[in-house]
């Protein structure tokens, strides 16, 4: 494994546990505040910094690790459990089934990714659940078309008329030969849509739309900080350096995922 | 640092030198343009709906008023030349300026004047409460108006001065219809000649304005939301004035010297608390909320010093005084919190984001007091104003945060309209806020023309409602104007934090 990959998984193993042990670490309490230690900068006793009402800076990205993890994970499974069974349906029957499908698919891809997601919100309301589903809808047009595409390549092959002769039904034929056939392709897509997943739930945070603004999500972190970015440039550094390590190591990781496990990776990238 | 400065001064001379010998000295007339950044953009200009500061101040100078209010919220005659009031303080006459014509050239008479007053009577919007006791306009004369109230008045004066009170051209409104809020005309020193949406509004001078003759031929209102954004221009001398930089940029901006920082003490900051039903219907649970928080330390570390502690209800009007102060006492509020059997209490506290300085960052720093103090607070932060107005009106809040400045100068207008039983329930008394008494010397103070008679009425209002608590009392917020230093003569409405610029020169 190369050293990049190496250290990319490093960086998603430290996210992972912060997002799951993150109270159980020996980290402050990141909504204690404290205004007589507003502002400071990074040092000894907090080692980022705090913010403008004297939070503990590095507490809040630990803590908030596992907001960006929910949203970006939440949103691919919102996508994969939405989109995967209907780009299967429409690859496999083909027709005007898959005429249909295509064009609704068509439709929500149509749609700039954040516009969406903003309009979702504005008709559901905030809270970091509506924001999952938000992202979500985002990335079930992507993972259908992929899972449409493997489909259709895969269902005329011998070993689906074979099960068919058998007298397997259609959704047998789906769950148990195509899907552990095109699980490979979702897999490396899913782990690419989950970087885009957490920077769209980070760019929507940071317009605002996502939670009350005490929960240290990264992006909200990051639109907090703007007026003060002049004078104490860590306030927004700190988020900021954290989102562009993470998205880095999110697709140094998928990369080197569909060199091993995407067949197509040497024609199409 | 010494090498910049030796090329510095020889540059800054032959910059001086060559606009010396093209000029002569000044801009030609003709070319003086003022460049202001505005904060917020608004949907109207129509003068019988304002809603905001800055919509107030472009609109100040497109119409005339039959007063207009001076830097101590003072109404100056303005359209008129003469007044005199009936012996019952209900019928006012006015004699008028002649010749004044507006931008479209039609004359402004008292049919004008009558004609801009009943629009306004009928207009839906919220300022519609300035003109709610005049029963009667009459025009006798092109020059003679009769004002008749249906009861003495005498803020009266302060209302006809307000923002809001613009005398429209009713040829143009006519013409118009709901189009007159994007194109409107008026008669004052500027009228609009170009706005694009998003972008700019820019004013012309209107050259058979009948006041002293504006210096500058353009006003161009830059909207430019980001405050960051504001300080870098003005900072930087590709802009005249902003309007609203944000504390947090003030000693840099002091450190230039050609700049000139102006503060203002402007509006209140508050929350006003829901009183008709859950926990701070006791009014030890409100006590409580005022002893918990310590308004110093927020002034000081999140509004970085913009502010003074509140010390009465809405500071900036006449007859405001000093009656009170909450001292920051955790121990007591738990005390008083389980005198009321309270502790624990959940309250949902509603803030704006975006409207007033740091108000998001405030109603946090006020959860986390509260939460010491032993409440149980969701905070709940909705960005978009009218999203805002709109759930504060559904009554979503135990406590929700309100600036109020006295646009008018006179206490009249937001005490009636924050205390009075008749709205409470409504905007601006969501809260439900009741108290005969207080309603009694609402009614009182708004009748009565000695001043030191009324200043007691509203001594006694100002003081009882401090006793009981309504809001959780925060502090006076202070705004920031800064301009380039050469620029004389802006002057500024504390009530509405609100510059304006036709006498101003560079």
């Amino acid at each position: 494994m190369p050293l990049p990959v190496r250290l990319s998984c490093g960086v998603l193993g430290v996210l992972a546990l912060a997002a799951v042990f993150g109270p159980l670490l020996p980290v402050r309490n990141p909504y204690a505040q404290d205004l007589m230690a507003a502002l400071r900068p990074p040092g000894a006793p907090h080692w980022l910094g705090t913010d403008q009402l004297g939070r503990d800076l590095l507490a809040r990205i630990v803590i908030g690790s596992r907001f960006s993890l929910l949203i970006g994970l939440g949103a691919v499974a919102v996508g994969l459990t939405g989109g995967v069974p209907f780009g299967m349906v429409a690859g496999f029957y083909g027709g005007w089934v898959d005429a249909l499908f295509t064009r609704v698919i068509d439709v929500l891809l149509a749609f700039p990714g954040i516009i969406l997601a903003l309009a979702v919100v504005a008709v559901t309301g905030p809270g970091i659940g509506n924001l999952t589903f938000a992202v979500g809808l985002r990335t079930l047009p992507v993972l259908a078309r992929v899972a449409r595409g493997q489909t259709l390549a895969l269902r005329n092959r011998e070993f689906v008329d074979a099960a068919r002769a058998l007298g397997c039904r259609p959704w047998e034929i789906l769950a148990r030969h195509i899907l552990p056939n095109i699980g490979g392709s979702l897999v490396v897509v899913a782990s690419l849509q989950t970087a885009t997943a957490v920077l769209i739930g980070a760019t929507l945070t940071f317009l605002g739309v996502g939670a009350s603004p005490e929960i240290p999500e990264w992006g909200a972190m990051l639109n907090a900080a703007r007026p003060y970015m002049l004078r104490y440039p860590h306030l927004i550094l700190v988020p900021a350096l954290t989102l562009m390590v993470v998205m880095m190591a999110f697709n140094v990781a998928g990369d080197y995922l569909r060199d091993r496990l995407d067949p197509y990776a040497s024609t199409a990238s | 640092m010494r090498t910049r400065r030796t090329i510095a001064f020889p540059l800054a001379a032959l910059v001086l030198l060559l606009a010396l010998a093209t000029t002569g000295g000044a801009a030609p007339s003709g070319d003086r343009e003022l460049t202001v950044l505005v904060p917020a953009e608004f949907p109207t200009l129509d003068t019988h709906e304002t809603v905001s500061g800055d919509q107030s101040t472009v609109q100040y100078h497109v119409f005339s008023r039959l007063y207009t209010l001076d830097e101590r919220m003072k109404p100056q005659p303005d359209l008129f030349t003469s007044e005199s009031l009936s012996k019952d303080g209900t019928t006012w006459t006015y004699e008028l300026r002649p010749n004044v014509v507006f931008h479209d050239g039609t004359p402004l008479n008292a049919e004008a004047v009558k004609y801009s007053y009943e629009r306004m009577m009928k207009s839906k919007g919220s300022q519609r409460a300035l003109f709610a006791l005049i029963k009667e306009v009459r025009a006798e004369s092109p020059t003679r108006l009769v004002l008749v109230t249906s009861a003495p008045s005498p803020s009266l004066r302060n209302n006809l001065g307000h923002a809001a009170s613009g005398i429209v051209s009713p040829a143009a409104d006519r013409r118009l219809g709901d189009g007159f809020g994007l194109r409107p005309v008026g008669a004052g020193p500027y009228r609009l000649q170009e706005w694009v949406k998003g972008s700019h509004i820019l004013l012309a001078r209107h050259d058979r304005y009948y006041g002293a003759r504006p210096y500058f031929d353009r006003i161009l209102f830059k909207f430019v939301t980001d405050a960051t954004t504001r300080t870098l221009l003005i900072n930087t001398g590709q802009a005249d004035v902003a309007l609203r930089v944000q504390p947090i940029d003030i000693p840099r901006l002091q450190a230039n010297r050609g700049l000139r920082v102006g503060r203002i003490s402007g509006r209140n900051i508050f929350f006003q608390l829901k009183t008709s039903k859950g926990p701070f219907s006791d009014v030890k649970v409100r006590w409580a909320a005022n002893h918990a928080v310590d308004k110093q330390a927020i002034i000081e570390r999140v509004l970085f010093g913009a502010g003074e502690p509140a010390r009465s209800l809405v500071e900036s009007v006449d007859g405001s005084t000093p009656v009170g102060f909450y001292q920051y006492d955790v121990e007591r509020a738990k005390t008083l919190l389980r005198q009321a059997g309270a502790e624990g209490a959940k309250v949902l506290l509603l803030s704006p984001t975006t409207r007033y300085q740091s108000d998001a960052e405030v109603s946090q720093a006020v959860a986390g007091y509260l939460r010491q103090a032993g409440f149980d607070v969701q905070v709940r932060v909705l960005g978009d104003w009218p999203a805002y107005v709109a759930a504060v009106t559904r009554g979503e809040f135990d406590l929700y945060m309100l600036g109020w400045g006295g646009s008018t100068g006179d206490p009249d207008n937001p005490f009636r309209r924050l205390f009075h039983t008749s709205v409470a329930g409504k905007l601006w008394n969501v809260g439900g806020y009741r108290n005969a008494q207080i309603d009694r010397l609402i009614e009182q103070g708004g009748s009565e023309f000695d001043p030191s008679r009324r200043a007691k009425i509203y001594a006694d209002l100002q003081r009882t409602v401090w006793r009981e608590a309504p809001w959780l009392f925060l502090y006076r917020l202070s705004t920031f104007i800064v301009s380039k230093a050469e620029i004389q003569g802006i002057k500024v409405l504390p009530g509405t934090e609100m510059p304006y610029f036709w006498l101003a020169q560079r």
